[in-house]
């Protein structure tokens, strides 16, 4: 039953960030299609009139097809490494969405998010290294 | 962030903390070889899991609930909450996937956390 108990290549690694960078733009597309229902609040009253209008939304629309297209590219992600490998992995888009608004936005990278950076290239280091473990145990 | 905002966001956690563990664990006996055509092979024995399905039906749960928070909330204010689903998934993993978890599995979690909360401080 285990027999995906890989290391943490750089092929899995460039996919994983590939999902997440996915993920983010799906998110982004699913609020354009609640901002769309033009509805701020839903309650019991307003709930199907919302779903009803978000579902015709072409921001949802957008959002669901890339869903669907990272449920592949995840599932084949899991059939390489743990889960408690993987997910924390997805944790780059973070450092990712960070050097790239300062790149590409010119935004300023506060004390605290530099040090958060550090801490998550930190904390992937250490679940990479907890692969390279199991490897050589097994 | 209200209360209701909260316990929503929690359920939406949980959900889709669930179905990365149903995933996994019907990814688990199916095997991957190397090659486009076993890659299609792979992809068809996945679709035939019943844990796969389970797995879309909750996650598709979990989005419901997280459009409900999302009509409300800020995303600024939603996304810190996310690091809630490093613990859970470092869990199920330990208890149904029966996943190796060692001393590096768990700096590294806690690593990634720590990280999170400050990222989103500003």
């Amino acid at each position: 039953m285990k027999q995906s108990k890989g290391g943490l290549t750089f092929a899995v690694f460039a996919l994983i960030i590939l999902t997440d960078v996915i993920e983010s733009f799906a998110e982004l597309f699913w609020k354009k299609g609640t901002l769309a229902t033009g509805i701020d609040a839903v309650t019991l009253n307003n709930v199907f009139e919302f779903l009803g209008k978000l579902l015709g939304s072409s921001g949802f629309l957008a959002g669901a097809g890339l869903y669907v297209l990272n449920f592949f590219l995840w599932i084949t992600v899991l059939s390489r490494v743990d889960l408690s490998v993987a997910f924390p992995t997805g944790s780059t888009s973070y450092v990712i969405v960070a050097l790239l608004s300062m790149f590409f936005l010119g935004e300023q990278i506060s004390p605290y998010r530099w040090s958060g950076i550090l801490l998550i290239i930190v904390g992937i280091w250490f679940i990479s290294r907890s692969t390279r473990h199991e490897e050589q145990e097994s | 962030m209200t209360l209701k905002i909260f316990i929503l966001v929690l359920i939406a956690e949980i959900c889709s903390a669930s179905t990365h563990t149903f995933f996994k664990h019907g990814v688990n006996d199916i095997e991957h070889l190397r090659g486009f055509k076993n890659y299609l092979r792979f992809l068809g024995q996945v679709l035939a899991k019943p844990q796969i399905w389970l797995g879309l039906v909750v996650v598709c749960c979990g989005m419901a609930v997280w459009l409900l928070v999302l009509a409300e909330a800020e995303l600024s204010l939603a996304f810190p909450l996310d690091s809630l689903q490093y613990i859970i998934i470092l869990f199920s993993s330990y208890l149904f996937l029966g996943e190796r978890i060692n001393r590096d599995r768990i700096l590294g979690t806690a690593f990634i956390i720590a990280g999170i909360v400050f990222v989103s401080l500003k």
